[in-house]
């Protein structure tokens, strides 16, 4: 990352209090402060499924009527790097997908995080299958990710605290929602129709 | 073998003797750990899983897999092995689970 105001690089997550959500990042020169996806990237080249000549994105769905998780692999800028709704995904429940490993695995230099949602309304918390991948994700990558889970009406994002490799810690309310939330809610909630994933 | 001795021949070359390395029944092993990426084996292809997670989990802990630093404290407990075909043979693909969901924790 970048700052705008003085082209330093080193920029440093600033975690705020609850209330006003932990999403602002500082400048480390300068001073300047702003959400994350106002400092820059280099522009960095995504690498989708179909870069990997996997033309069996695993029969990514849109389900009818009934609420299902999805999911989204979010970059450095906040930008959404692949949307992730996987055949065999229910209201309650992502299955293994090789796919979105490949996808995370060739994007890591450009990776924030990954975004999943939970149907239904209310405080979205992590559950131990959730925290176990995050924690197999973390390190495989070599790198700790943001997790945010979103319900119909609050979005949670969840890091790793440590000490040890289950301890994660969750935040509610951020002041701002990024913008691919909308999208995933949608996703969550759309009817069938085009049988794969956006990039 | 390739004879103009550019990387892109070498890399084939490399794969070659993988393929020529590799008996009826055999396949490499492939795993990914903070970060990094490397081949090890050949083992039996139908090995099962948790057993090749125990070999896998024991060579980066020893600094056993080319090209993955030693790591003492690596643990693939949540990491599954999927069996693949590839240009360079059959190959078990050691990566970290992705499942979500099912109940809070």
């Amino acid at each position: 990352m970048r700052c705008p105001e003085c082209d330093s690089c080193d920029i440093r997550r600033e975690p705020r209090a609850p209330e006003t959500g932990p999403w602002d990042y500082k400048c480390q020169s300068c001073g300047h402060e702003a959400y994350r996806g106002e400092f820059c990237d280099p522009p960095a080249r995504i690498v989708t499924p179909e870069d990997l000549g996997d033309d069996d994105i695993e029969g990514n769905q849109r389900d009818t009527g009934v609420d299902m998780e999805a999911g989204v692999v979010v970059g450095k800028a906040g930008e959404p790097i692949y949307w992730h709704a996987p055949k065999g995904r229910t209201a309650a429940y992502l299955p293994d997908s090789p796919t979105l490993w490949q996808v995370l695995w060739h994007n890591r230099t450009v990776l924030q995080g990954f975004a999943h949602s939970h149907p239904g309304s209310g405080y979205p918390h992590p559950s131990h299958e959730d925290v176990t991948t995050f924690a197999a994700v973390e390190s495989g990558l070599g790198k700790r990710l943001d997790w945010w889970i979103a319900t119909e009406d609050e979005l949670s994002l969840v890091r790793w605290a440590g000490p040890g490799r289950l301890d994660y810690t969750t935040w509610f309310s951020p002041t701002s929602e990024p913008e691919w939330v909308g999208e995933l809610r949608k996703l969550s909630r759309e009817e069938a129709n085009d049988g794969n994933g956006r990039n | 073998m390739a004879m103009d001795g550019t990387e892109n021949d070498a890399a084939v070359d490399r794969i070659a003797d993988q393929v020529n390395m590799l008996q009826d029944g055999e396949a490499m092993i492939n795993v990914t750990w903070n970060g990094q990426n490397g081949d090890m084996g050949p083992v039996l292809r139908d090995s099962p899983d948790d057993q090749v997670k125990e070999w896998v989990q024991e060579a980066v802990r020893t600094g056993g897999v080319p090209g993955i630093d030693a790591d003492p404290a690596a643990d693939f407990t949540d990491y599954v092995v999927d069996k693949v075909d590839t240009q360079a043979g059959p190959k078990l693909m050691v990566r970290p689970k992705v499942p979500f969901g099912g109940a809070n924790v």
